[in-house]
């Protein structure tokens, strides 16, 4: 065990020193700092990326040339003339090696981590933690590689392993293989939400599944490259390896969440680039839900990419393609630009751009002010979509509708998000309990439907909308009123085809300041 | 008998036949294997030191086959012709590193390091060292583990005249009881440390006896003596050459061969009885 470990020591060492390594690890550095990012957790991804993509040439070219590092340094005969058994031997090395890893790149994301911590301001503390994150982000993928390598190195004569461990990176970059860093544990995208969250260790899970994949992967290259001989037959010496890295890296890339999160953490690509990229790929073009996917992510890890860009991005996609990815943009899990002081704040800018496609804005804006409104709404599913419709046919209509001639400002919107959440109070205090202290003139539920008799489920939609344009009408100036009266009772009567409602509409609205 | 070698064959893919049913019995001491180059001399070697397989023949090493490879390499110190270290290690890393490989302990290291005298450069890192530095680091690993048998390949080769002294009075004083097979095309540096001389040519034993037999093979055809320049072409023709020296009239020549007019006879040495022997073959 002693002789073991010495040999696995003596690898250690050998690595350490390799100019390779810190010629590799400096090229990757000096990649990362002029990028230098203006938050602490973007310069980790970036570091991250930067370290697994450049630092893995260097280490994989190390590795591959460690399995014939005697025949190399003509040092064979006397080591292989030594007592202790090759495999055994090589099992030392490949310890020494994945050491190595832990022990070079571990402490140069610390260093990089700890250098961006203070810069931003802050103090070492939770920098261990940070490690650790980052040390299970980059070990098991990098693992993987370096153990292909390693078996590749073991497989050919060096030359053309050297050739060939080239060729495979060159792909992998390609494939964005070595860029694995995923935006979900950026912390700053943690919401308070306790959906989100769920969604987090959704992906937190799907995450170390991913990573246990790799590791597993590695550790048997490793092992396969640790017999004694290689295999007799040249076809077998050259396409194993070759076959090995295809199958790596179609893995890499089919396992779920992968992709997107691949092509999140790069961060230097500007929203246009990205979807040009987007736009070359045909597959991303007919699968539009992947490449709303890999926009939001795009947005998600490069916070100097507004949502609003990738909207932009996602609408040249063109079709049902540009649908479908709206949707999932606006499905995205967490959008930290979304949120604003703890509220919910839809970016004006997103929703014009999705108002040019009618049909998706109203099923975009509800899915959207469903997810907003469900820690308030504690009750039935079909009286919160109501709600939810309501408000979306107001949207869906104060942004088709350029007659207003004047932009809808976000704070209107926080507005009747005001509203609608005094309503559903309201509603809740009916459904379970008393009703609470009057908020606003005539906005209880309870008033409308005595109104409107026993047919609520048919009525309650336009009530809300009512109550949702009564109050937006006290807030805009009187000049705009009647234009507005206009257009909201043609809407009204449309959507309700109930004079009951008209009624009280322009009772309401006659009502307004 | 340390070395048992029956028959022994080895043929390349290749299809050179490197060993052609060579059969040798050598016993303790230090023993020269001598040969011009393409003799055999290091695939004799390297299939003693357990790294290549002999496609035909037996091989026993004290009393082993060569099938108990660990045993074997266990009692085995092996030096090849041409060998490197790792350039990133230094010399006291380096052997360290091949303690593990043979399981012996840091002092024993350190016991070589002594022996070798190269404890001033334990810090240098190996690529920094001379030639003869190298050989006698060389020598340190192969000592590591005590070997009984100690298999040296063209030790000397590259060395200048010093470190080749050198080197051979470390050779000499070696402590402890082994065998210790060295091989060379320097009949010089076999006869200054061996007790027994194997001759290898075209793959086949040619001699195997002492020095003193070897020189023999050469005794009443070595000559010396000064001739007229025009003569050393006519004097080629019949003998061969060891030395021949110009002065202003005349060539002061050494040559072995028949006697010849203007000629003296003189004590052979093993140089000679090499030479004598690989002519003597040739010829036949």
């Amino acid at each position: 065990m002693r002789a073991f470990w010495g040999i696995a020591m003596a690898e250690l060492k050998l690595q350490w020193r390799s100019r390779t390594l810190w010629a590799t690890l400096a090229l990757a550095l000096l990649y990362a700092v002029p990028r230098a990012p203006a938050t602490y957790w973007k310069a980790t991804i970036t570091i991250a990326a930067s370290v697994t993509s450049l630092a893995s040439l260097g280490l994989a070219l190390i590795w591959a040339g460690s399995a014939r590092r005697p025949e190399r340094c003509h040092t064979a005969d006397l080591v292989e003339s030594s007592a202790m058994p090759r495999s055994v031997r090589f099992s030392a090395e490949a310890t020494g090696s994945c050491l190595g890893i832990v022990t070079v790149v571990l402490p140069v994301m610390g260093l990089a981590l700890l250098y961006y911590r203070l810069k931003a301001g802050g103090g070492p503390g939770g920098l261990a933690q940070d490690l650790a994150v980052s040390g299970l982000l980059i070990v098991p993928p990098l693992l993987a590689w370096l153990g292909l390598s390693r078996l590749v190195g073991r497989l050919l004569p060096p030359a053309g392993a050297y050739v060939v461990v080239g060729l495979l990176w060159v792909a992998g970059v390609w494939a964005k293989a070595f860029l694995p860093v995923p935006p979900e544990w950026s912390l700053d995208y943690i919401p308070a939400e306790r959906s989100d969250l769920i969604l987090f260790g959704v992906h937190g899970v799907r995450l170390l599944v991913n990573r246990g994949i790799l590791m597993g992967a590695g550790v048997l290259a490793i092992l396969l490259s640790c017999f004694p001989e290689p295999p007799a037959r040249r076809w077998v010496r050259t396409a194993a390896p070759a076959l090995l890295g295809t199958l790596l890296l179609l893995a890499l890339a089919a396992l779920p969440g992968v992709r997107s999160v691949t092509a999140a953490v790069d961060v230097p690509l500007s929203a246009a680039e990205w979807a040009a990229r987007a736009r070359e790929n045909e597959r991303w073009r007919y699968e539009a839900a992947e490449a709303g996917e890999a926009l939001v992510a795009q947005h998600n890890a490069a916070w100097a990419v507004p949502l609003v860009e990738v909207v932009d991005q996602v609408m040249e996609l063109g079709g049902t393609a540009a649908n479908t990815a709206a949707l999932t943009v606006v499905e995205a899990p967490v959008s930290a630009p979304l949120y604003e002081n703890g509220t919910y704040v839809i970016p004006e800018r997103v929703f014009r751009r999705l108002a040019f496609r009618p049909q998706l804005t109203r099923r975009v804006i509800r899915l959207e002010m469903t997810r907003q409104l469900a820690p308030w709404m504690p009750f039935e599913t079909d009286v919160k979509e109501g709600a939810a419709d309501g408000v979306a046919l107001y949207m869906e209509w104060c942004y088709l509708d350029e007659l207003l001639g004047r932009d809808v400002a976000l704070e209107e919107i926080a507005a009747w998000q005001t509203i609608l959440q005094r309503m559903t109070s309201h509603q809740t205090y009916s459904m379970d309990g008393p009703p609470g202290p009057a908020d606003g003139p005539s906005t209880d539920p309870r008033v409308m439907r005595d109104w409107l008799g026993e047919d609520e489920g048919d009525h309650f939609y336009a009530i809300k909308t009512a109550l949702g344009l009564w109050q937006h009408c006290s807030l805009l100036p009187p000049e705009v009123l009647p234009a507005l009266r206009d257009q909201w009772m043609g809407v009204i009567v449309s959507a309700s085809r109930d004079r009951t409602v008209e009624d009280l509409l322009v009772q309401l609205l006659e009502a307004a300041p | 008998m340390s070395i048992v070698t029956e028959n022994l064959v080895k043929e390349y893919s290749n299809g050179i036949r490197a060993l052609k049913g060579v059969t040798l019995h050598l016993g303790s001491g230090t023993i020269g294997l001598l040969g011009p180059n393409g003799a055999g001399k290091s695939t004799l070697m390297r299939i003693l030191a357990t790294l290549l397989t002999p496609t035909d023949g037996f091989v026993q090493i004290f009393g082993l086959p060569l099938s108990n490879r660990t045993a074997i390499r266990e009692m085995l110190g092996y030096l090849p012709q041409s060998f490197g270290f790792y350039p990133q290690l230094t010399v006291w890393e380096t052997l360290q590193y091949f303690a593990h490989l043979k399981g012996v302990s840091r002092s024993r290291a350190a016991e070589m390091l002594e022996l070798v005298g190269l404890q001033e450069k334990r810090r240098y890192r190996v690529n920094s060292l001379s030639g003869g530095m190298r050989q006698r680091l060389g020598i340190a690993v192969a000592l590591l583990n005590d070997p009984r048998l100690l298999i040296v390949d063209e030790p000397t080769a590259g060395l200048d005249q010093e470190a080749r002294i050198q080197f051979r009075r470390l050779l000499g004083n070696l402590p402890g009881e082994r065998t210790v097979l060295i091989s060379s095309h320097i009949a010089d540096d076999i006869a200054q440390t061996c007790r027994e001389v194997v001759v290898l040519s075209g793959g086949e034993v040619r001699f195997q006896g002492s020095p003193a037999e070897l020189a023999a093979e050469a005794a009443g055809r070595v000559w010396e003596g000064e001739i007229s320049p025009d003569d050393l072409p006519r004097l080629e023709e019949t003998h061969t050459i060891m030395s021949s020296v110009r002065s202003d009239r005349h060539v002061l020549v050494r040559c072995i061969g028949p006697a010849a007019e203007g000629l003296s006879p003189l004590s052979p040495t093993v140089e000679d009885g090499y030479m004598a022997l690989l002519q003597g073959r040739q010829s036949a």
